[in-house]
């Protein structure tokens, strides 16, 4: 069976600057693999490459066993991948229930000519998506703030409207980008189990992350970047003990 | 807030009420041809904030639909003899199919370009509509047959009016139940984070398309009332200045409101009437007004008013987090 | 020959005009990113002004400076009193505020000066220049120097001053040039009062030619925002050179095709330009970031 997110390869330049140089991973349902470098390693770069904000100009990306190298955002996103933004891009004059519910665009069947005649069954699915989005919500810690202008949240509140919102469509690939940065200790330990629960739930998640306590304790596998190149793969475990990686990165961390 | 739903269905009716009260207190032709006026330019502001406060598009040449409706209902039905609810069908499918044609070929473009495009093809519309003259009677215009329905002729400004009024309540319903589909909330998604939206799957191309498509519709229906209630129509309604004006209506009503559409309509509509006294000085004090309004409210009315109804609600219920309507949003455009 | 030689002229003449209306809009638009919609009641001031200063009896020249600068104060104070005090206001709403000053001008012009049509004569006679057959009025002379003047003159407010520097660095990152102590505001008010100026100056030595009245704003207007467009919206001479191609394709486009559709050239070469240049002759394209 072929992977979930099959990445093959894929190289990126902005000007003449590798910004990514033949880097490959797959990952599956259900499990936590994270990316982690140092800043310019080209973390976010994939990030863009895989959910389409950019092509990738070598390589391939292939999603759900189909090749989506040069699809568009919303393209992918019908296949089932769903990402977060390292600087918040919530809907921020919609309330925090109505980003949930926007989430679940796909998942929804309104068009144009019905929503302009304003069929019964227009509010009929409205209703059922508030529902959901309200549940999401009481998931995420957000009980009551449903109809809070979602740009006038707490910071923190914000990440995790996002990925309430992210989840409103059921992905099957989730991307989170920094998900744990402008956290506290105690929210950090709060999103770790909210990223294990969504791999239990049979998500494969992909994580960009700075805080590598995080990243440690709930990876299953880690693809450590560095300058565009992959440096070294495999479990926390075997990252941690590479002697490259130590080297070039975690050497300052491990101490 | 679609819990808001029933209770702006509610305005709805309130509003259908107000406007079949409106000839029984106020009897006379001036008032009523005012009234009309200032709800066909509701319609057109509806239809238009649609595509500016919620898909944060703007437009600079929506008086060309509005011109494409009135004189396809003018010419259709004065040299074709054409009965005048098909004339406007026709007008609505000629506005469509333009605007679908100028939102595949510029709307992938980010940034001012669609103001840029609709502000050209705007002028060229009405540029073509003065030099026809065989067509379109040129500069002076051309004179349009009676609206009927199945035969029943319809007389005098009563007719107009009852006309404009109820395009206004449907475009009201409609807008309202649009907004707050799953079309709508993916609108206002656009208009907040195209990034953001794209990534939920949202196809945003298409989506643009599609209002614009529907605001150019909303206009070409006012643009036909028009023809018919005045019974005349000139190349001054499709101008740029009133596309200009359509802009300036939205914004000081409050854009991504659907109420704040009719006040900024009624408002600017009403305004150099009111200020009709003032003779020399009209322009003068009609631009102060608009500066003043833009400096002291510059979300709008509808949505300024809102907000300090809001914060004065939530003074006495300090627990309590009132829930923001449709109407309350406000954007940048 | 001769024909080539009339259109060719009189191209000029009115793509200088265009260049000349075109100016303002790229000037505002590249400090404030908003569209000056006042920019034609500011070449509509200028040749007012010059009437009223001529029948107070002031001599030319003095009409002529007074009305440039009586255009650059009340571009300030529509900077300082209306835009300024919109404070965090959107750039549509700024558009608005424009849209009020416009009218307003075109209203103030109407109480002062009246309905009427205004002009005064051209300044070196009115006898017609013959060149190789074609004619030109002399006024049109002044008008093409007027441009010349004026690229020249940004040019060097551009590259040699420290204010067309700061104008510069306010353009590319305003933030940035806050940091660095750049006075922002004054700035946006320079850019104002330039603007309204170079506006004036056009209207000045236009309304031998074009006469002037308190509506004439609106349609140059609309051309030297066509102008500004065709030149990337951000680049004063990308705005001149707009004008000068506006307004020769609509001499040529009337002389060889129909003077039917003349007013309608500029307009199309738009449509043409968003199609398939979109970011203009000199703009940039702007790359997005996620």
């Amino acid at each position: 069976m072929a992977p979930l997110l099959d990445i093959h390869a894929v190289g990126v330049s902005f000007g003449g600057v590798r910004a990514l140089d033949g880097v490959s991973f797959s990952t599956e349902a259900g499990r936590i693999f994270s990316i982690i470098g140092p800043n310019g390693a080209g973390k976010t770069t994939l990030f863009n490459v895989i959910s389409g904000a950019y092509p990738a100009q070598q390589g391939k990306v292939v999603i759900a066993g189909r090749d989506m190298t040069t699809a568009p955002p919303s393209a992918r996103a019908a296949l089932g991948l769903q990402r977060t933004f390292q600087n918040l891009q919530i809907f921020g004059t919609m309330t925090a229930l109505e980003n949930v519910m926007v989430g679940g665009h796909l998942r929804q069947r309104t068009g144009f000519p019905s929503a302009l005649l304003g069929l019964p069954s227009v509010a009929a699915e409205s209703r059922a998506m508030r529902r959901r989005a309200t549940e999401l919500l009481d998931l995420f810690d957000l009980a009551g703030l449903g109809g809070a202008v979602a740009g006038e949240l707490a910071y923190g509140q914000q990440k995790r409207l996002e990925i309430a919102r992210a989840l409103a469509c059921e992905p099957r690939i989730l991307l989170l980008d920094e998900p744990a940065a402008g956290l506290n200790p105690s929210e950090t330990e709060d999103l770790a189990n909210v990223i294990r629960r969504l791999a239990g739930m049979g998500i494969a998640v992909v994580l960009v992350e700075h805080d590598m306590r995080l990243v440690m304790a709930i990876s299953d596998e880690l693809l450590v970047l560095n300058f565009g190149r992959e440096l070294a793969r495999g479990t926390p475990a075997e990252v941690s003990s590479n002697p490259a990686v130590i080297e070039a990165y975690l050497g300052v961390e491990v101490d | 807030m679609t819990s808001d739903t029933p209770r702006q269905l509610i305005a709805c009716a309130v509003l259908a009420t107000a406007l079949a009260l409106l000839p029984i207190v106020a009897p006379n032709p001036y008032y009523l041809d005012l009234a009309t006026k200032a709800c066909l330019a509701a319609v057109v502001c509806i239809g238009l904030n649609l595509l500016s406060g919620y898909a944060g598009q703007l437009s600079l040449g929506h008086a060309a639909f509005f011109g494409v409706g009135a004189y396809a209902s003018a010419i259709l039905c004065a040299k074709v003899g054409i009965t005048p609810v098909v004339a406007m069908l026709a007008g609505c499918l000629i506005s469509a199919g333009i605007a679908y044609v100028m939102a595949r070929t510029v709307l992938r473009l980010k940034g001012h370009y669609l103001a840029m495009a609709t502000l050209a093809f705007g002028v060229i519309i009405s540029i073509v509509l003065n030099r026809e003259v065989a067509l379109t009677g040129g500069p002076d215009g051309m004179s349009v047959p009676r609206f009927n329905l199945f035969g029943y002729r319809t007389t005098g400004v009563w007719a107009g009016y009852g006309l404009a009024a109820v395009a206004l309540v449907l475009a009201v319903r409609t807008a309202i139940v649009f907004v707050n589909s799953r079309v709508g909330r993916a609108l206002r998604a656009i208009g907040d984070s195209e990034v953001a939206a794209e990534g939920l799957g949202i196809d945003i191309a298409r989506y643009k398309t599609g209002v614009f498509v529907i605001s150019a519709v909303f206009a070409s229906v006012a643009g036909s009332i028009f023809a018919h209630a005045d019974r005349f129509v000139s190349p001054a309604e499709a101008g740029f200045m009133r596309s200009v004006e359509f802009v300036a209506m939205i914004v000081i009503g409050g854009l991504g409101s659907v109420a704040g559409s009719i006040v900024g309509a009624t408002l600017l509509t009403l305004l150099p009437q009111l200020l009709a006294g003032f003779d020399h000085y009209r322009h003068f004090l009609t631009g102060l007004i608009l500066i003043l309004i833009m400096i002291f409210m510059p979300a709008g009315i509808v949505p300024t008013l809102l907000a300090s109804g809001r914060a004065l609600h939530d003074r006495y219920r300090p627990f309590g987090r009132s829930a923001r309507s449709v109407t309350g949003r406000t954007s940048e455009g | 020959m001769v024909d080539f030689l009339q259109f060719l002229l009189s191209g000029i003449t009115r793509g200088s005009i265009y260049g000349l209306v075109g100016v303002g809009f790229a000037l505002i638009f590249r400090s404030s990113h908003a569209i000056n919609f006042a920019q034609g009641e500011f070449v509509m001031i200028g040749g007012m002004a010059t009437v009223f200063f001529l029948t107070l009896g002031l001599p030319l020249v003095l009409a002529a400076a007074g009305a440039v600068v009586a255009a650059a104060l009340i571009g300030a104070l529509l900077q300082r009193l209306a835009i300024a005090q919109a404070k965090n206001a959107s750039v549509l709403t700024i558009i608005i505020i424009t849209i009020g000053a416009g009218m307003m001008l075109r209203g103030a012009a109407e109480i002062v000066m009246g309905r009427n049509f205004h002009s005064y004569p051209a300044f070196s006679g009115e006898l017609p220049v013959d060149l190789l057959g074609a004619k030109m009025q002399s006024q049109s002379l002044w008008v093409v120097a007027a441009l010349v003047l004026v690229t020249i003159g940004i040019h060097f407010f551009f590259a040699r001053t420290r204010l067309g520097k700061a104008v510069e660095a306010t353009f590319s990152n305003r933030f940035a040039a806050t940091v660095i102590g750049i006075n922002v505001p004054r700035i946006l008010i320079v850019c104002f009062m330039l603007s309204a100026a170079i506006g004036a100056l056009g209207g000045v030595v236009m309304t031998p030619i074009t006469l002037t009245h308190f509506e004439l704003g609106v349609p140059l207007a609309l051309k030297g925002f066509c102008a500004a467009i065709v030149g990337g919206l951000t680049s004063p001479f990308g705005a001149i050179i707009g004008g000068l191609i506006l307004g020769l394709s609509e001499a040529f486009a009337g002389g060889y095709i129909s003077p039917t559709y003349q007013e309608a050239v500029a307009f199309v070469i738009i449509i043409a330009m968003l199609i398939f240049r979109p970011q203009g002759l000199f703009g940039r394209r702007a790359v997005e970031r996620v």
